[in-house]
């Protein structure tokens, strides 16, 4: 397969305007529905009380008195629809309305009063810990491997630190928006989201013991990041419960106000780690300590919490390790899944943990990471061996020359120590290596045991039936490339089924990069199918051959749908008691090299110029592919330098675009991106993950780059310039 | 259940009319409404609305002898691609070209910016520097009243304009002094479309060795915008030595009384103002 870089099929409706989106449904005959919420982080509700003066029979209102199976199908299944007798966050929905309109939504809610008896909360993670109880910790993990204690007894010297990581909000373009239509015993659910068998599983769940059915399809979804993988079950059940109820189709849409404060978030983290490391910079034992902010409820945590443990030995050989994790409640907005997942709050405490080791021993940090990078061939601590698609020796090689990282490293010193007091700005020039296991964690994906199908058409043309959704990264055409190679079908006769729990079966969520490598692999596996149904050798043929044939087909058959179920390969194995094995089937791999100015007027952190070279196996759409690259990276940098959410008494105080700073295009640096392909056997063509990488390795190539710029290991994100001023001034800014 | 009420005004004559007409007076009036609009949903249902922006008398830039006058209906766009402005008040280009975005700077007038009263109102402080003077009408006198723009502030997001008086005209007063030096700067949270965390406008004339005079006005670091008059004092005649200006940046940080909010602490606004400070003095050493 040569180099694609095919337009985006989802590009003309797009720019043009003439996509619909959720919010563009005319649907008639439809109510508004909105969420009266807890104003206490955690209390025992005393009392609700409705106005007397306002006439209720013009509303509808839901309360968890009248709910059966009120819990949100999720992992540990802990969160209600709706709270009914405590609230555990600021904003957790307690009652729904459903009214005409807006101004109507408003009034009802005006002629609400909720009355609280509060309870202890844990706003801060800090306090959660303190607090110590079995009943807050939503998993615990340990991994182990080696002679810990031993290593670190007889150590020449250890290094350690405690790294934290605040809240992400995702900015999707498109706010949080679900609709439901009651049809007789069904109800059709459709909305934003990145996995309609979710909601579909969380629905069956929901409406269990009763008549209702449910099915769910996904409307073209305008960006996502993770922020629409958990969260849409709750809402949806909020729709479908009020549908049900009124008997009429309803509207639940976020302004972004509602959903910055009160949808899920990355898990912040705090993170103690501890190196062992001999006298010439070797690392013989890694200590580290994990603590996530999972927020009120579990959601995806435990899980979020595997990907950080099997992230936290970043892209080194380290034959001693204990890991251990905990995702602990608070008081605040549930975190939940968000592109990387886990990992970049585990990779950032590793590599800047290397950061700390650099400037203890007083050796260049490039020297350190690489004579403890992994070699092919190597184990990691869970015993998985690296010995297929390790590209990341070829990521470090084309980023260092496209970078010019060892020149600059030492030019930018001379200038801090000879020219910043004259010019008022310090440089810098940072790396990161960066790992990410591609697919679900462990054994997951045998557990949901994907399905992808493809049926032909009459005139030789095929449709696709996936549950992989497109939220703006590119699925439905990296899909129809990878069919099209082997089908040798033009994009038009490849069509893509409506993402409808009633039409496609589960191929598995839209999630942990997985939709390519895994079910555009399944696709690949059909389209063999269809060649054999048709007798044709898989490799030469041409389009007129496989139309002859599907004609032919057609004659004797009234039609050929082929499915195809996946598993991992036999020796991919993981034991999830031990943490040993194959935590994931592959990994991509990055290297990256970032360049930052500090001006010493403002603080303000600067990324000047940004390099990574990334191993994704195969690109199946190269342009595409550094879209994605390109925009991971300026994801990373909001991350590292800019998105500082403010949690006041366990209340989300940002409002949206003016108080939650995003870089802009003016705030965002030259890229360079160049692309490995180390292919992995089990992949379509070679290909493994690619949408999460991107994000994972760029907030420690720049704060890498603040700690060579202010001399010091920056050991917490994000530098905002109130912590900049902390760190250069010895003084506290930040409160 | 009311309905909001929203009125266009084409001439100063016609809103006058339009005002006496509402009863209750409890009018939101306001011209570009950038500020406004993204807060629409916080508006209330029977909010009364009068847009001025459609004035047309209220737009436009005037030389007159040694003033300038500028409608307060003006764009910032207007404003940055007036020749008049450019040469006569860069201050204030430097000031708008920090502001928002392009699409931001087409519908936000100046007559707004200063109206809406913020401490971080980015054409506030060059216009205090430059002893600006406001034209107000008062559609209840019928009558136009000028006061300097010092006196316009009472609080933050508070003015002293009485019920339904408008800012017409801003008057900028021209110095004939041509070599004065002019700084403005502005921190905010990133490059473009940010709100102020701490600004420093200041005019100066220096002879040979010494400053003769300087005018400085912070922004954002108090409840309002107001001239620096102490540190100004201080500076006035010195020559500037690296004491002289430490010295300075301490007096100013007594000067202002920020505050801690979400977009910085009140620590932090201290260190940058005297940052700006140091900044400002340094440009004016090396010009």
């Amino acid at each position: 397969m040569n180099k694609h870089n095919e337009i985006r099929v989802d590009a003309a409706s797009k720019i043009s305007g003439i996509e619909r989106y959720t919010k563009d449904l005319r649907i008639k005959n439809a109510l508004v529905a909105g969420t009266v919420r807890s104003s206490r982080a955690h209390a025992r509700i005393t009392s609700i009380s409705f106005d007397e003066k306002f006439d209720w029979s013009k509303v509808t209102i839901l309360s968890a008195k009248e709910m059966h199976n009120n819990f949100v199908a999720i992992i540990k299944n802990d969160m209600p629809y709706l709270a009914e007798n405590e609230v555990n966050y600021v904003g957790e929905p307690i009652l729904l309305i459903a009214a005409e309109n807006e101004t109507m939504l408003i009034e009802a809610k005006k002629h609400i009063e909720i009355k609280y008896k509060e309870l202890v909360a844990s706003t801060t993670l800090k306090v959660a810990v303190d607090r110590n109880r079995a009943e807050d910790l939503f998993e615990e993990i340990l991994l182990e491997n080696g002679e810990v204690d031993e290593v670190f007894k007889s150590a020449d010297t250890i290094v350690e630190d405690i790294f934290e990581t605040g809240f992400q909000e995702h900015v999707y373009l498109e706010p949080q928006v679900v609709v439901a239509i009651p049809d007789g015993n069904t109800i059709h659910i459709k909305g934003s989201m990145q996995c309609p068998y979710y909601v579909q599983n969380a629905m069956n769940e929901l409406f269990m013991g009763t008549e209702v059915k449910v099915d769910v399809t996904q409307i073209m979804t305008g960006g996502a990041f993770g922020g629409k993988e958990d969260f849409p079950s709750l809402i949806c059940g909020h729709v479908a419960l009020l549908a049900k109820k009124t008997g009429r189709p309803i509207i639940l849409s976020y302004n972004r106000e509602e959903d910055i404060q009160f949808t899920t978030k990355r898990h912040p983290s705090k993170i103690h780690a501890k190196a062992a490391m001999s006298s010439d910079g070797k690392i013989l034992g890694l200590d580290m300590d994990i603590l996530l902010d999972s927020g009120a409820y579990a959601t995806l945590s435990p899980v979020v919490l595997a990907r950080a443990v099997l992230t936290s030995f970043g892209c080194y050989k380290i034959p001693n390790v204990r890991i251990h994790g905990r995702a602990v409640k608070t008081n605040i907005t549930p975190s939940g899944a968000f592109r990387g997942f886990g990992g970049p709050q585990s990779l950032f405490a590793i590599e800047m943990l290397f950061e700390k080791v650099a400037e203890t021993l007083k050796i260049p940090v490039w020297q350190i990471k690489k004579s403890n990078m992994l070699s092919l061939g190597d184990k990691l601590p869970t015993g998985q061996p690296i010995d297929y698609s390790y590209g990341l020796p070829q990521c470090v090689e084309k980023v260092l020359k496209s970078s010019d990282y060892e020149k600059k490293y030492n030019e930018l010193k001379k200038y801090n120590e000879n020219e910043s007091a004259q010019t008022g700005i310090l440089k810098g020039i940072g790396i990161s290596l960066a790992a990410h296991g591609c697919g679900f964690t462990g054994v997951g994906e045998n557990r949901i045991k994907a399905i992808a199908e493809m049926e032909l058409l009459s005139g030789g043309k095929v449709l696709v039936k996936t549950a992989n959704t497109e939220m703006g990264q590119g699925v439905d055409t990296a899909y129809k490339i990878i069919i099209s190679k082997k089908l040798h079908l033009p994009f038009n006769d490849i069509i893509i089924e409506e993402k409808n729990t009633s039409k496609v079966p589960n191929s598995g969520p839209t999630v942990a990069s997985r939709s390519t490598m895994i079910v555009g692999k399944l696709l690949l596996d059909n389209c063999e199918q269809i060649l054999d149904a048709l007798s044709l050798n898989h490799f030469e043929f041409s389009l007129q051959d496989f139309k002859k044939a599907a004609k032919e087909y057609f004659k004797n058959h009234d039609k050929l749908v082929v499915q195809k179920e996946y598993k991992h390969p036999n020796f991919i194995k993981f034991d999830e008691n031990t943490y040993k094995g194959y935590g994931y089937p592959v990994y991509s791999w990055s290297a990256n090299v970032a360049e930052i100015e500090i001006e010493l007027t403002s603080y303000q952190v600067e990324v000047k110029k940004f390099y990574t070279a990334h191993d994704v196996g195969k690109a199946i759409n190269k342009q595409q592919s550094e879209g994605q690259v390109q925009g991971g990276i300026v994801q990373g940098i909001g991350y590292a330098v800019y998105e500082a959410l403010c949690i006041k008494d366990g209340e989300v105080q940002n409002r949206g675009f003016r108080d939650y700073i995003i870089p802009t295009i003016q705030d965002i640096p030259e890229m360079h991106v160049d692309i490995v392909e180390d292919a992995y056997f089990n992949g379509p063509y070679g290909a493994k993950a690619l949408g999460e990488l991107p994000f994972v390795g760029a907030a420690p190539a720049v704060a890498s780059a603040v700690s060579f710029a202010i001399g010091k290991t920056a050991t917490k994100i994000p530098l905002t310039p109130e912590v900049i001023a902390t760190l250069i001034e010895n003084n506290n800014y930040e409160h | 259940m009311n309905s909001m009420q929203y009125y266009s005004p084409n001439t100063i004559n016609e809103y006058r009319k339009i005002y006496s007409g509402i009863a209750d007076k409890s009018i939101l009036i306001f011209s570009g409404g950038t500020d406004l609009m993204v807060g629409r949903h916080e508006l209330s249902q029977d909010a009364v609305i009068i847009d001025i922006s459609g004035i047309a008398e209220l737009k436009g830039i005037v030389k007159k002898g040694d003033k300038i006058h500028i409608g307060s209906c003006t764009t910032l766009n207007e404003l940055l691609c007036s020749h008049k402005i450019q040469n006569d008040i860069p201050i204030l280009i430097k000031a708008i070209k920090t502001m928002a975005s392009e699409q931001i700077r087409n519908r936000a007038t100046i007559g707004g910016n200063i109206g809406n009263a913020s401490p971080a109102g980015d054409t506030i402080t060059p216009l205090v520097v430059l002893e600006t003077k406001i034209e107000i009408f008062s559609p209840e006198s019928n009558e136009v009243r000028t006061i300097p723009i010092k006196t316009l502030f009472s609080g933050p997001s508070a003015t002293t304009l009485e019920k339904g008086e408008i800012i017409i005209k801003i008057i900028i007063p021209l110095r004939k002094d041509e070599d004065i030096f002019c700084y403005f700067r502005k921190i905010g949270q990133r490059n473009a479309m940010t709100i102020t965390k701490a600004s420093l406008s200041a005019i100066a004339k220096c002879s040979d060795t010494k400053i003769e005079w300087i005018k400085l006005a912070s922004g954002s670091v108090s409840p309002v915008v107001k001239r620096m008059s102490k540190t100004e004092e201080f500076i006035k005649g010195k020559k500037l030595t690296p004491v002289v200006i430490n010295e300075a940046k301490e007096i100013i940080a007594k000067e202002i009384s920020p505050i801690t909010d979400i977009r910085s602490t009140k620590a932090f606004r201290v260190l940058i103002t005297k940052n700006l400070l140091k900044d400002c003095l340094s440009a004016l050493i090396k010009r």
